[in-house]
């Protein structure tokens, strides 16, 4: 279960041609290109600066097609909330993609651009003028020009106080006849107040301002507050009337959505091209281009290079050790949706061993016993059709409903198995789901049957998870590490396993005849550990150090077979809260189909809850038991994707 | 009546309940807020990360799921549940029952706390490394590896308790 097979690709070609050969290479999209890893000596590599340039000048326009797109899609009709998930892809052919051209639809971009800024201009606008209004409301009664000025030789400003400073100010001004105040409206505690004065006192009523800290009102304005506030209304009209004009014109440009998508997967694939050819290793006639592509596709790329280049050097080898040859995992087609969970992780690296399939048997297993009920798969299977049917989901998103989907039926095993249908109590099961039921979890002794079951299926998964890497090993030629690492710790595991299961019936007083085998098992591994775990090391006490302390961290084993309890209690949880789910609406059933009318459609409702949320823990602890508990045994991650020059990309997705 | 230290079984049985009910859903509750507050202001920049938030934010709420099912779990083995509020528990299992809650009472309420500000931490993960995303699930579930081993404690000891 390797991943699939690759070859390097060396090519040498002329200079000339390789634009072409790139696009070619883009157009049946199965070469991943690579910057090649050394530089040609004393060659400045003449960096075509119109290269450069052209890659620059293309991610502008990049750049400008997204904010179209963000721009005119903020202008669509509002999709249903869980729509909204789904991002739409653009369905092409690869002639309509190569039919665009850089600039093509640059009048768009000024247009999108030019409505854009007079939008929020007009909003910034529409927003000052509503915040002036609202100041300007308890003026409103003031006759006077907002300019400050009466006469040649009167002038006043405005300010507005609190109920006692106005009445406290009054005083001291008045009676120093410094300036009069004149009471403009009131509210709450609160006074507007116009504050008249002689020029000529001016820095003295100035200065009572200051010393109190009061602060003046000013409007920038020669109009009085009634007039103003009427010019702005009008102003705010007008405003509202070009936005709406250049909202129906925003909703005509909406037909160039597809458009602008067409344009953002061509130009993507361009710079992907360009990019690749700033990349390659030239000198002035030729270019040398390296890459990667499937084993199976050897002889494709031979015929491409012979229909377009005149003439060629093409070099294929198997990837180096040296090498970080790109990764495809390669599984049959019942397996191929668990590539995504090994991918949340991390792609294997190419020399690692590809551990979707095994990971699909145990997962489904785990998932079933974590749901753990046959009424919740039935309910998932028909949520999930119900959704498939109802939804344009991505490849993506198809590939985890179908893991869903597979999972009902380890589920339903599990559920038939311990007889739980939606929570009901056992005893009102019909007689033939009664007889099917192996393990009753929550009666006599089933919880720590249940219990003892998770941790025997944890054990065992432990130790295929080092089977797996002895395997490996084997595989590799490297059988002195399966040996002493692996299957010397395999040997010790069993040995303390069946300890513990000694020590479990020496409590009621019997101890089994085959005892002294488990202490065989426990020694001999034991030693394996201890003499060989850290056989790199210079001296014996750092070797037999090391190895007492590899000894030691086999404790490690027993918390991570504990951790698979979780699964019982994931099970229990399903069951327990349908349960209470049950018995709150019960009463309901009493009323005859009246009550049923109503208790089933609650009963639904609840179930439906209660599924959703265990799916989530049912998804995530399975999936850590992998990632955590198996992978620590022997999966070394850290590859990367394979991803050849294509001209589809995010939005654009290629007929077939 | 039979009584032990001032109180009827079916009173400590109604006690452990609703202790393994308190800690398990505040605990939740908290857990909840600190993750949904980080989750909302990534959504806030990219709304399109909701389906990988919710995963992450709903984490620390088995907690309170683990308290609910240890309440549950004592009343049905106690045959309190459903109108029977008038069943026998003898004194001395009600206090065991009692003290069998215990576990989930304290475990989950700490744990969902803790738990959900490790969520809060894999959000920002979600945020600025959408492709880490899977193994960032990993890590507040390592919290919850205590919940879960208090909850399967509880559960025993309540079946040893009856």
């Amino acid at each position: 279960m390797a991943v699939e097979k690759v070859k390097k690709v060396s090519l040498i070609v002329p200079k000339s041609e390789s634009e072409n050969l790139l696009l070619q290479l883009q157009r049946e999209g199965f070469f991943q290109f690579e910057e090649v890893s050394f530089r040609l000596e004393d060659n400045e590599q003449s960096k075509a600066q119109a290269l450069e340039e052209a890659e620059t000048s293309l991610r502008e326009e990049l750049s400008r097609v997204h904010f179209c797109l963000r721009f005119l899609s903020s202008f669509l009709p509002a999709r249903g909330f869980i729509q909204s998930f789904f991002k739409p892809r653009l369905q092409t052919t690869r002639r309509r993609i190569e039919s665009m051209e850089e600039k093509k639809l640059f009048y768009l971009y000024e247009e999108c651009e030019r409505l854009d800024r007079r939008l929020v201009e007009i909003n910034r606008r529409l927003e000052e003028i509503d915040h002036f209004i609202s100041l300007l409301k308890p003026w409103l009664s003031f006759p006077l020009p907002l300019s400050g000025r009466v006469s040649e030789s009167v002038s006043f400003f405005l300010t507005t106080l609190s109920r006692h400073v106005y009445e406290h100010l009054r005083e001291v001004l008045e009676k120093e006849k410094l300036a009069w105040l004149e009471l403009i409206s009131e509210k709450e505690n609160k006074t507007y107040v116009a504050v008249f004065f002689h020029r000529e006192l001016g820095k003295k009523v100035e200065k009572v301002f200051s010393d109190l800290e009061l602060e003046k009102v000013v409007f920038d304005s020669d109009l009085n507050p009634s007039k103003l506030s009427k010019e702005l209304l009008a102003e705010k009209k007008r405003l509202v009337k070009e936005k709406k004009k250049i909202e129906k014109k925003v909703q005509k440009y909406l037909s160039f959505l597809d458009l602008l998508r067409l344009m953002e997967g061509y130009l993507k694939a361009r710079l992907a091209r360009v990019q690749a050819q700033n990349k390659l290793l030239a000198t002035e006639r030729t270019a040398f281009i390296e890459g990667w592509v499937r084993e199976a596709d050897s002889k494709r790329i031979a015929k491409v290079l012979n229909s377009s280049l005149s003439a060629y050097e093409l070099v294929l080898i198997d990837p180096l050790p040296t090498d970080n040859p790109p990764v495809i995992l390669k599984n049959k087609a019942f397996f191929k949706p668990f590539e995504i969970l090994v991918e949340l992780y991390g792609l294997p690296n190419y020399w690692e061993i590809d551990p979707t399939p095994f990971l699909a048997f145990t997962f489904l297993l785990f998932f079933g016993m974590a749901v753990g009920d046959a009424g919740y798969a039935i309910l998932l299977y028909i949520s999930i059709a119900l959704l498939r049917w109802w939804l344009p989901f991505s490849a993506k998103g198809r590939q985890f409903l179908k893991v869903f989907t597979y999972g009902t039926i380890p589920s339903f095993v599990v559920g038939v198995l311990t007889g739980s249908w939606f929570g009901l109590p056992t005893a009102s099961l019909p007689s033939f789901l009664k007889q099917m039921i192996v393990l009753n979890p929550l009666e006599g002794s089933g919880p720590v049957i249940f219990l003892v079951v998770t941790l025997i299926i944890g054990f065992l998964h432990l130790i295929s998870g080092l089977l797996i890497e002895a395997a490996d090993n084997f595989r590799r030629g490297n059988w002195q590490s399966a040996l002493l690492d692996q299957v010397g710790t395999i040997v010790f595991l069993i040995g303390a396993f069946l300890y513990i299961v000694i020590f479990f019936q020496s409590i009621s007083g019997k101890v089994p005849s085959w005892s002294p085998i488990a202490k065989a098992l426990l020694l001999v591994g034991a030693a394996v550990i201890v003499l060989f775990a850290n056989r790199e090391s210079k001296s014996w006490l750092g070797r037999i150090g090391g190895g007492l302390y590899s000894l030691y961290g086999m404790s490690s084993y027993l918390g991570d077979t504990i951790s698979y309890s979780r699964l019982m209690a994931l099970g229990l949880a399903t069951v327990l809260i349908g349960f209470s789910f049950n018995l709150m609406i019960q009463p309901l059933w009493g009323f005859g189909w009246i009550g049923a009318i109503v208790a089933l459609p609650i009963f639904l409702f609840l179930h439906l809850a209660n599924l959703a949320i265990n799916l989530i823990g049912a998804f995530v602890h399975p999936l850590r038991l992998h990632y955590v508990e198996l992978f620590k045994q022997f999966y070394e991650d850290g590859g990367r994707k394979f991803e050849p020059l294509t001209l589809e990309s995010e939005g654009v997705l290629l007929k077939k | 009546m039979e009584v032990f230290l001032g109180l009827q079984g079916v009173h400590w049985v109604f006690l452990g309940a609703a202790l393994a009910a308190i800690g398990g859903g505040m605990g939740s509750a908290m857990g909840i807020t600190y993750a949904a507050q980080i989750a909302a202001g990534v959504m806030a920049e990219d709304p399109d990360k909701f389906g990988n938030l919710v995963v992450i934010v709903a984490l620390p709420g088995t907690q309170g799921i683990y308290g609910f099912i240890t309440a549950i779990l004592s009343l049905i083995l106690f045959g309190l549940l459903g109108g029977g509020a008038g069943a026998k528990v003898a004194a001395i299992s009600g206090f065991k029952a009692f003290l069998a809650c215990l576990p989930v009472a304290f475990v989950c309420f700490a744990s969902a706390i803790y738990q959900g500000i490790t969520s809060a931490a894999t959000a920002g993960v979600v945020a600025k490394k959408p492709e880490a995303t899977g193994k960032a699930i990993v890590l507040p579930a390592m919290v919850e590896t205590y919940a879960v081993l208090s909850l399967i404690i509880s559960i025993f000891l309540l079946l040893a308790a009856k």
